[in-house]
């Protein structure tokens, strides 16, 4: 399974696929394009991973919240290449049975995403300039 | 001969893909250790010293610690720190 995609991420598909008669708790997180950084008027992001890595890192984090936390589903998507405003950069959507545990395992997946997963931003300004973040 | 990849901010310093021969930066030992391709990362450009030191790096696509030996035609990979997210 590839956690990784260069299209828009659907979201409403994402959510009718994380649903069921146990989960009492559907929660996701929406990472997405900010317009500043620094005081600096940023365009767009781009995303950049080793692919192969990053797949089976991610794999690791959600069977390890998924058995930690209990939960009824657990998944990520995380977008490559440009991401404009209002679209999702990376979404995480975790189920379970009571909201507590879908909210700690969640916050989990993001958290050791951003520390463990070899994927990288690059941020384009509207000066021209652009930094690797 | 080992082969290195960097990513990221790494190839403002260096080129992606490179074959690198240790024993014409480093001094000559039986063993060769991650800590070694680093050295000698430096000294072909010590301007990326300081990105360098908070590294990562994979071995033929595992994470490893710098003291994890590197064996000819092994595959390097030096992340800078992730920014996924």
């Amino acid at each position: 399974m590839s956690y990784l995609c260069y299209t828009p991420i659907d979201l409403p598909s994402l959510l009718q696929q994380a649903r069921s008669e146990e989960a009492g708790a559907v929660l996701i997180f929406s990472g997405e394009t900010r317009n500043h950084h620094h005081g600096r008027k940023v365009l767009y992001l781009e995303y950049h991973c080793h692919e192969a890595m990053a797949n089976k890192e991610l794999k690791k984090i959600i069977t390890h919240a998924t058995d930690k936390w209990n939960l009824t589903y657990a998944h990520v998507v995380h977008r490559l290449g440009k991401v404009p405003f209002k679209e999702s950069s990376v979404v995480v959507i975790t189920c379970s049975a009571h909201r507590e545990q879908a909210y700690e395992a969640n916050r989990y997946i993001i958290d050791t995403l951003k520390k463990e997963v070899p994927i990288w931003k690059k941020e384009f300004y509207a000066d021209g300039d652009s930094e690797w973040i | 001969m080992i082969e290195v990849q960097v990513f990221a901010k790494l190839t403002q310093y260096f080129e992606e893909k490179f074959s690198l021969h240790l024993s014409e930066h480093v001094s000559q030992k039986k063993i060769w250790q991650v800590e070694d391709v680093f050295f000698a990362l430096q000294k072909i450009n010590p301007s990326a010293e300081k990105i360098l030191f908070d590294c990562r790096v994979a071995v033929n696509e595992t994470f490893c610690r710098r003291d994890h030996e590197v064996k000819e035609g092994d595959c390097v990979f030096v992340f800078p720190p992730f920014s996924g997210g």
